[in-house]
């Protein structure tokens, strides 16, 4: 099928706001792939201006051919493959280019504008932050704009197609949020994910070994975010768990396992519970983080032997959990197996160890009591929290003990399980993270990858498993902070110059309201987070069934009826309304000429009033004599002077003599 | 505005979304009742966007995909009010349909009228049958005068075919259309046919025989300007000398005027036979010869001017209808 060629002149009136909006909706893929992908629609931008402007000509068809060989040829040396998030990006990308330079018809042009609103939706394959999002949304209402040109006439400005654009989008927003409430979601993926890595994402990884969690320690990314229901756990609660390592190989601490285990016996859980929600941040695990003791979690997730949650899917996008915790928790007895693991070293313990050690045992042989002495050791001896800790020669656990004694909690937490499972006391490491910053804006914890924490947890007999973290006795500010924000009386230098003083001043004023406003928009990012990104099959679940919408029925009826509604609204607002009439008599009189029109008496528009009474009196005898007398009084009213309130009352009454049939 | 009442038969009869309703006087007011709304195929293929955006969305779990895919819906949804509101409103006088020889394309005049104050984008008008459509604007509170041409086949009385005005404003992917049916009509004379025929000699006492307006004719005097009279029979040099308007007369070959009558004309069929009548009254009006007309169960009595060659014209095309 042929297609009618574009019109020169559409072309040459819509091409420059058309190829600003593909530049503009090419770049932001500027910072997720290679630039000379968006390059080349940018050059294809060009190239199609120059052609309008320069009157340069457009590529050839064999040109077209090349530089589709090209575009392929640029994907396939940057990812291999045309599919996949990167990938098949590339491709559209590319293929926006290309078509740009081959666009000839009305449809070619509807294509583009098609594949550039596409293209705007990959971009949300890479980011989904609210800046991108109001970004894209200004870029759609730049690619409205360009339709409205296509379809309006020439009296249409550039001015009036982006004010109609922006109107229309704004417009739009109701039926958007309704769609995105009550639409019925399915949950992905439908195909399968190509192995998309969302690349360079920190996160804990899935052993221990010296160095791994300080690389986190220095990032301030997000890990997780928590609502609470109601109370806040004290600091010294706010352990939030994650792998836990049993086997130990002399360097690294691993599982000890290939896949946890699902928990045979959950602990009994006792004492206060806390309800909190979860929004976490996309990584490369399957892990969630709960406090301890897990009770109740969603079905989708599975809770492990270990006390920790694993999704079915490493978590790729932002997912929220509804948890609830109680930290008291009863166990029963630990397996033969069990014990077997946690009390596991590889080959026979340094000397100075076991001298320690057995200094310890001698005096005292209960698991705790144990536990204690080597948190006193750690408190006592001269062991230094730290970040970058030297390195060690020889064995790593006596080498730290007994030269460097400079570690962070990887070191505090391996040491001490080590010496407890020397001491005959099944011991354990676990990670996860610990603490958070309280958002008093949004009022809720923001846990960052800096918290990332390693901890022990010994088995104590009657007890179970108990926490104990020699981090803290070393550096007990490292796991007691609290509401680091709300106090803010750092900052406050003292100067030697008044001048330095009250810049000082000012500046801490200044950092002091920088901090604010990176407290707000972290509020808004969480708001953003939880009330619009982390919305799925679940929360919408959940949001109907609160509005008592359980069946397909109602909620056709639901949607349905909220769309009339919108429409209804915009139908009203948008109706073309004629200009009031002010004169009140003449309102009366186009009243009754209505009621006239209606029986099919028409004044023409040169008829004068006296002239059409007459044709009314000569085509219905019997109208002749009501509206002759209406007419007059209507003409003595508006032409003949002051109005009086009961010269219209009386005209008001002539009117309704003139019947409607 | 006029708003005459659809009988219940009409109002569900499809062939109403194309053809429109009866004609009427006008004029038409376009309301709910005659414009139509429809995607279109960029509508469609929009509706194949969405549907692969929607996918994708669900795919990768991604929020602010489902929300662009169902804002572009809504915008599609705003769309079609925004199309209909283009229309809705207007309403359609008929304005001037002047009389054209057969072959020659008739030409409508519709004027619109725009009483709201939102501006009219986009909208084109297409007669029935006709290959080209108008595109034009109309300003809030302003009148848009259309002509539309249709083609001339036959003669005689042309009602104005089915007007269809529509728009894809503002973004191309529903079309409002509206088929208009004024009771208009256009009178189509008879194709002239080509010079060369002289009227035949009539054997009839006091007329005479010949079309007869030659420069070589002899130059008889003045007389005063009538309406009808040729232009280049003005004496121009007098008007420029102010001395009035005044026609040159001239004398010769007997009298000049002209008897056209159909029983002694020359032609194959009817429509010849008209066409040369045609011909004769058009050259007879631009010599500035009195001329009558005589057509089976018509005459019309010797004269001259516009108005008598209208008349003439007339009865030459509703001839037989």
């Amino acid at each position: 099928m042929t297609h009618p060629p574009l019109p020169s002149e559409l072309l040459r009136r819509n091409l420059p706001l058309l190829c600003a909006a593909l530049a503009l909706v090419v770049s932001p893929h500027a910072a997720d792939l290679p630039l000379d992908i968006p390059g080349f629609v940018w050059l294809a931008c060009g190239w199609r201006l120059a052609a309008l402007y320069r009157k340069a000509p457009l590529p050839s068809r064999i040109s077209l051919f090349l530089l589709t060989l090209a575009g392929a040829g640029l994907v396939y040396v940057h990812f291999h493959k045309f599919y996949g998030r990167e990938g098949g990006t590339a491709l559209f990308l590319v293929g926006l280019g290309l078509k740009l330079l081959e666009m000839r018809s009305l449809r070619d042009l509807y294509l583009v504008i098609y594949l550039a609103l596409f293209v705007a939706v990959t971009e949300y394959l890479f980011s989904q932050s609210i800046p991108i999002a109001a970004y894209t949304l200004g870029v759609v209402t730049l690619l409205m704009s360009c339709l409205i040109g296509l379809n309006g006439g020439e009296s249409l400005s550039l001015a009036g197609r982006l004010r109609l654009g922006a109107k229309m989008v704004m417009q739009a927003v109701p039926v958007m949020v309704v769609l995105f409430l009550f639409l019925p979601r399915i949950a992905g993926p439908l195909w399968k994910l190509p192995e998309d890595e969302p690349g360079g994402r920190t996160g804990l990884s899935d052993s221990m070994e010296p160095g791994a969690i300080s690389r986190l320690g220095l990032s301030r990314e997000t890990a997780f975010r928590v609502d609470f229901e109601g109370a806040l756990p004290p600091p010294q609660e706010r352990y939030w768990r994650g792998p836990v390592f049993w086997q130990y190989d002399g360097r690294r601490w691993t599982a000890g396992y290939d896949e946890p285990l699902p928990a045979r016996r959950p602990p009994q859980a006792a004492g206060a519970s806390y309800r909190y929600a979860l929004t976490l941040e996309p990584q490369r695990r399957r892990w969630v983080f709960p406090l301890e003791t897990l009770e109740t979690f969603p079905a989708e997730l599975t809770r492990v032997e270990d006390g920790f949650l694993l999704a079915a899917e490493p978590i790729r996008e932002r997912r929220r959990y509804v948890l609830s915790s109680r930290p008291a928790a009863i166990f029963d007895a630990l397996s033969e197996g069990e014990r077997r693991r946690a009390l596991q070293i590889p080959g026979m313990p340094d000397e100075r160890v076991r001298e320690l050690v057995n200094g310890w045992l001698l005096e005292n042989p209960s698991a705790e009591a144990m536990a204690q002495k080597a948190l006193r050791h750690f408190r006592e001896e001269p062991f230094i929290y730290s970040l970058r800790p030297p390195a060690i020669a020889g064995d790593p656990v006596a080498g730290f003990l007994f030269d460097t004694r400079r570690g962070f909690c990887e070191h505090y937490a391996g040491a001490f399980v080590y010496l407890m499972r020397v001491a005959g006391v099944p011991a354990r490491v676990v990670t996860g993270y610990q603490g958070g910053h309280w958002n008093p804006v949004g009022h809720f914890l923001e846990v960052a990858q800096a918290d990332a924490h390693a901890w022990a947890e010994i088995w104590i007999d009657g007890d179970g498993w108990t926490r104990f973290d020699p981090t803290a006795a070393v550096a007990p500010e490292r796991i007691e902070r609290e509401l680091e924000f709300a106090a803010g009386a750092d900052g406050a230098v003292v100067f030697a110059s008044p001048v330095a003083q009250a810049l000082g001043d000012r500046l801490s004023s200044l950092r002091g309201l920088m901090r604010e406003a990176g407290l707000m928009w972290d509020a808004v990012d969480h708001a953003w987070v939880q009330w619009v990104l982390a919305y799925g099959p679940e929360d919408q679940g959940r949001f109907l069934e609160r509005l008592g919408v359980v069946d397909w029925n109602r909620l056709v009826y639901w949607l349905t009826g909220l769309l009339g509604l919108l429409a209804l609204i915009s139908f009203a607002l948008l109706w073309p309304r004629s200009r009031p009439v002010a004169d009140p008599a003449l309102r009366l009189y186009l009243r009754v000429a209505g009621k006239l029109e209606r029986q099919g008496l028409v004044r023409a528009p040169a008829e004068g009033m006296r002239d059409f009474a007459t044709r009314v009196a000569q085509t219905r005898p019997d109208l002749a004599e009501p509206f002759g007398r209406f007419t007059a009084l209507f003409l003595a009213i508006r032409y003949g002077g002051r109005v009086q309130p009961a010269a219209l009352e009386r005209l008001k009454a002539l009117g309704r003599e003139i019947p409607s049939r | 505005m006029i708003s005459v009442p659809i009988e219940w038969k009409e109002r569900f009869d499809l062939r109403r979304f194309f053809r429109g309703e009866k004609a009427v006087d006008g004029p038409i007011r376009l309301t709910h009742r005659r414009v139509f709304i429809a995607p279109n195929r960029r509508g469609f293929g929009l509706a194949v966007l969405l549907a692969i955006q929607f996918l994708a969305a669900i795919n990768y779990s991604n929020n602010l995909a489902f929300i662009l895919t169902f804002l572009l819906a809504g915008i599609a949804m705003q769309s079609t009010l925004y199309a209909f509101r283009n229309l809705a409103g207007l309403s359609v006088r008929r304005g001037k349909a002047p009389p054209v020889f057969v072959g020659e394309p008739a030409r409508f005049e519709l004027h619109l009228d725009n009483p709201s104050r939102i501006h009219r984008h986009g909208l084109s008008a297409r007669l029935a049958g006709a290959a080209t459509t108008i595109r034009f604007d109309v300003s809030p509170e302003s009148t848009a005068t259309l002509t539309l041409h249709a083609e001339t086949e036959t003669r005689g009385w042309l009602p104005l075919p089915t007007v269809t005005f529509d728009t894809s404003f503002p973004l191309g992917w529903f079309r409002a259309w509206s088929p208009i049916n004024l009771r208009q009509r256009a009178l189509v004379y008879p194709r002239p046919a080509p010079a060369g025929i002289e009227p035949p000699a009539i054997p009839e006492p006091g007329s005479g025989t010949r079309l007869s307006h030659s420069e070589e004719e002899d130059f008889y005097g003045f007389s005063g300007y009538r309406p009808g009279d040729p232009l280049k029979r003005i004496h121009w040099k007098g008007v420029a000398k102010g001395q009035g308007v005044h026609v040159k007369q001239y004398a010769g070959g007997g009298t000049a005027e002209l008897a056209l009558d159909w029983q002694y004309t020359p032609g194959a069929d009817v429509e010849a036979r008209l066409s040369r009548l045609c011909r004769w009254v058009l050259d007879a009006e631009a010599a500035g010869t009195p001329y009558s007309l005589r057509l089976p169960g018509v005459v019309i009595e010797k004269g001259r001017g516009e108005a008598h060659r209208a008349h003439c014209l007339e009865a030459l095309a509703l001839f037989g209808t």
